[in-house]
């Protein structure tokens, strides 16, 4: 049996490894490395609460806004607070500024050059060697607007700016609303910006997005896997803070339900952790496991996590499922045509909402740290559920929890068979020419991974011995 | 063509509608003309949240795609490239060798030397996994400048907070002494592309910048944020903030402008609209270029202690005196009741510690300037770090089965 080892996989936030097994030139078995590690969670315990949201944004730059929403929300869950309807407009407008910068930058920077020959210099070369089905008049389109998405994500970027301060690494979103107050300029910058994107989004992202599908047809195949998806809701209604605008919920096997956030279990199998302590209360207010980067058997810095022991997939897909009426596949395309369906809603979002901004009313509440408390912020980041849990003991972080997106979509199996969702997607595709694995690539892309956030605990009270590669 | 004199005072002053971007473009093309090949970039991504390569992205005038088509050969850059695996690394090393003692080598990322960095591993070699350790230390030998980009790259940043799991160091801890010379460090979390776009551009045209006590670029971190900072009036005026949100000045709130060498306030983020940082937004500043963030600067909404200590800074001495005049009072004796002072204070002492001078032999600990030797006391008995720290060997070359990594590997002996 072939096996193909990719690492690291590229155009993607952090590189990943990917390894899968070939029997008759289909995948039958694929496993999905994260190979480093950081330890957010132990440099979150001693410090003062109030200082997560920045400290925690930092997990990823891609999708910043969305650790500091989800760090805000349980630190006010850990307390009784009320926000003002600018504080939650605003989150919601940076965090949506956020999501659409992301999936402009997924489909274009990171997943067209799997498809099309932009260009015949470096960083676009050296790339496999596979037939650009497209017509050279789509071609050249396609690239042309490869170059203009660095312009019209950038500009994404910048109508969170307006109100964050900052992109990537936002300053104003604080636990107690948001510390800007919406001024006449800063509202109307941000339309002229959100109307850069809308042209775009709705012209160009989806005319090219249909070109690919059509000339790529078995991606509407390949890519496929069971029904199971997890969301944790959409950014939060503006008039009653303390619900998701959009909610969450989970899909099994076809059927929807309510998450029943202690259905979550995390297990670390067949990642580089040894002994996690037992659970006492809920999953996710305890200490995390040690690292053993030697143990047998595991694969990946990256533990598992599932909902009723069923792998669930988080995403634009799982929302589109859950909130857009969605029955179809899940295949390669269904991924990136709900990101694109997404991105769409989320511009028409934000225009009701920037008008919605109420001039120079207060945008911001003080918010208290406690003594002690616990708390929880359920938060969909733009490539799935985002949970972070914190437990506050003497006016400090006695434990923090984050369970990332990508945890989800890409984590480690559970047993032999209980496989994570990128994992599944990938097994049945084949590979045309084991030489140009560019098939792939293309699967991965859709999930639109992201190691950097997978990747965060460990416990250092022990030396390891150096790891060899036998 | 700009002087650099004319260059730099560009640069320091902002002015409305100059870009340190478009200034650049149109000096790195008559560069251009100037040698037979564009600039050669490897871009390694160490271990990172990627943040500086968005920010990066988030450039203007041009944008950074035409910035990278037109006005530089990227040949290495994990989020941006279309090879994957080890063609790709492969086409890194090649590039190296193709051009060895040309490129620009730019680091995003702290690297974990935690046994032998195997807790940082970016890709997948001929001969195994490639660290980011090991491919930090292929590639600096060859390297015309090495650009840590971030506060991580420069100075470990984040992922250096204690417990430090993984064991992260700046790239400037890691490097050989030889190659410490080619260092210049663009600093921030995340870096600001006008800062690497214009060390850049300077690195090409005129040579290496002048650099201040940390290795960065003068014109650009050679000033404090509150000597630039528009709320320094309302600072000597004694109008404060009492929570965030307000428009007073920030510093009895945690403001760590008096010691961020940056010059963000003229710069401003993503568009340059007077509002686009972060006491723009009435929160105080992090001061997230600087060695020992963010540990020596946290808690983030405690403000400074003692600042008379940190010495190197102008503006220290002259809010020493604002605070000797009394609008300070209330101030001072607030520190000295805060227990957190001391950890400040504490950490600050020891990272701001100016690097030290390039030809002396460096001593082991030396090495390791910014490490964390121990963390702070957390009160948490089952979170206290092994105290002793592995000293930095040199990694041991391995034998590459490729022969073209053994011609590079030829190579490194005969230097």
């Amino acid at each position: 049996m072939a096996k193909i080892l990719i690492g690291p996989v590229t155009r993607e936030n952090t590189p990943m490894a990917v390894e899968v097994s070939l029997a008759n030139k289909v995948i039958s078995d694929a496993k999905i490395m994260g190979r480093h590690m950081r330890g957010f969670e132990y440099m979150l315990a001693g410090l003062v609460p109030s200082d997560a949201p920045y400290f925690t944004e930092r997990i990823c730059g891609i999708c910043s806004t969305a650790h500091t929403y989800a760090s805000c929300l349980a630190l006010e869950d850990a307390t009784t607070h009320d926000l003002t309807k600018n504080g939650v407009l605003i989150r919601n407008i940076i965090f949506l500024g956020d999501l659409l910068q992301n999936h402009l930058r997924h489909f274009y920077l990171l997943s067209v050059p799997d498809y099309v020959h932009l260009a015949e210099e470096p960083p676009w070369l050296p790339r496999y060697t596979f037939r650009d089905r497209l017509p050279s008049a789509v071609t050249k389109r396609i690239t042309a607007n490869y170059f203009k998405a660095f312009e019209v994500s950038r500009d994404a970027h910048t109508l969170s700016a307006n109100f964050g301060g900052r992109t990537p690494h936002t300053w104003s979103i604080q636990p107690g609303g948001a510390t800007v107050q919406p001024t006449g300029e800063k509202i109307m910058r941000a339309l002229a910006n959100l109307r850069l994107v809308k042209e775009f989004v709705t012209g160009a992202y989806r005319e090219d997005l249909l070109a690919l599908v059509e000339a790529y047809p078995e991606y509407s195949e390949y890519g496929s896997r069971p029904h199971n998806y997890i969301s944790f809701g959409l950014v939060r209604d503006p008039d009653k803070p303390s619900e998701p605008f959009l909610p969450g919920g989970a899909v099994l096997e076809g059927q929807k339900e309510a998450v029943e956030v202690t259905a979550i279990s995390e297990s670390i199998e067949h990642s580089w952790y040894s002994a996690a302590k037992e659970v006492e209360e809920g999953p996710f207010y305890h200490r995390s496991p040690e690292p053993d980067r030697q143990k047998p058997g595991a694969y990946s810095f990256i533990k598992a996590v599932r909902y009723k022991g069923k792998a669930c997939e988080g995403g634009p897909i799982a929302r589109a499922v859950l909130h857009g009426g969605y029955q179809g596949g899940n295949a390669v395309w269904n991924r990136h045509l709900a990101r694109q369906w997404e991105a769409e809603r989320a511009v028409e979002l934000m225009e009701r909402w920037i008008n919605q901004l109420q001039e120079n009313q207060p945008s911001y509440v003080q918010w208290e740290s406690p003594e002690a408390g616990k708390g929880q912020g359920l938060f969909d980041a733009m490539r799935g559920p985002l949970g972070h849990w914190v437990e506050i003991a003497g006016g400090k972080i006695k434990n923090y929890t984050v369970v990332t997106p990508s945890v989800w979509n890409m984590g480690t199996r559970v047993g032999a068979e209980n496989l994570s969702p990128l994992e599944e997607a990938l097994i049945g595709t084949p590979i045309e020419d084991v030489e140009n694995p560019v098939e792939i690539g293309r699967v991965v892309r859709s999930f639109d991974p992201c190691t950097a956030c997978a990747v965060h605990v460990i416990t250092p009270t022990r030396k390891l011995e150096p790891f060899r590669i036998v | 063509m700009l002087s650099r004199r004319e260059f730099i005072k560009a640069c320091l002053s902002m002015a409305a509608g100059l870009s340190v971007p478009a200034l650049s473009r149109s000096l790195m093309a008559e560069a251009a003309g100037m040698f037979s090949h564009k600039p050669v970039v490897i871009y390694l991504e160490a271990v990172t949240c990627t943040g500086d390569l968005i920010s990066l992205l988030n450039a203007r005038d041009p944008d950074i795609g035409r910035f990278i088509r037109e006005d530089i050969d990227l040949r290495y850059q994990t989020t941006l490239m279309v090879a994957e695996g080890t063609p790709a690394v492969n086409y890194m090393y090649q590039s190296a060798e193709e051009h060895w003692g040309e490129y620009i080598l730019i680091i995003e990322g702290a690297i974990p030397v935690r046994d032998d960095g195997i807790f940082g591993v970016i890709g997948e070699a001929e001969n195994g996994p490639l660290t980011a350790l090991r491919a930090v230390r292929d590639l600096a030998p060859g390297a015309k400048y090495i650009l840590p980009f971030g506060v991580c790259a420069c100075f470990g940043g984040q992922y250096a907070t204690p417990p430090n799991p993984s064991e992260v160091r700046g790239v400037w801890a890691v490097l050989d002494q030889r190659d410490k010379g080619k260092v210049v460090n663009v600093s921030g979390c995340p870096g600001h592309p006008d800062w690497l776009i214009g060390t850049l551009t300077h690195l090409m045209v005129y040579g290496m910048p002048e650099l201040d006590a940390h290795r960065r670029p003068k014109v650009f971190f050679g000033r404090t944020v509150h000597d630039l900072c528009p709320r320094r009036r309302l600072f000597e005026q004694g109008i404060f903030a009492s929570q965030p949100g307000e428009s007073g000045c920030l510093y009895k709130i945690g403001c760590k402008g008096p010691v961020a060498g940056c010059d963000v306030p003229l710069r401003q983020w993503n568009t340059y609209y007077h509002w686009q940082w972060p006491i723009g937004c009435n929160v105080p500043c992090i001061a997230c270029t600087e060695p020992g963030y963010p540990t020596a600067m946290m808690p983030f909404y405690q403000h400074l202690p003692d600042i008379n200590v940190f010495g190197t800074h102008a503006a220290s001495r002259t809010i020493a005196k604002t605070v000797g005049l009394g609008t300070g009072a209330a101030i001072a004796g607030h520190f000295a009741a805060s227990l957190i002072t001391r950890r400040v204070q504490k950490n600050y002492r020891k990272l701001q510690e100016p690097l030290p001078p390039l030809p002396a032999e460096p001593t082991p600990t030396a090495d390791l300037a910014f490490g964390f030797e121990a963390g702070p006391d957390l009160g948490e008995p089952d979170l206290v770090v092994e105290q002793a720290q592995p000293p930095v060997t040199a990694m041991p070359r391995k034998e590459f089965k490729s022969p073209l990594a053994r011609q590079i590997q030829e190579k490194w002996k005969e230097k």
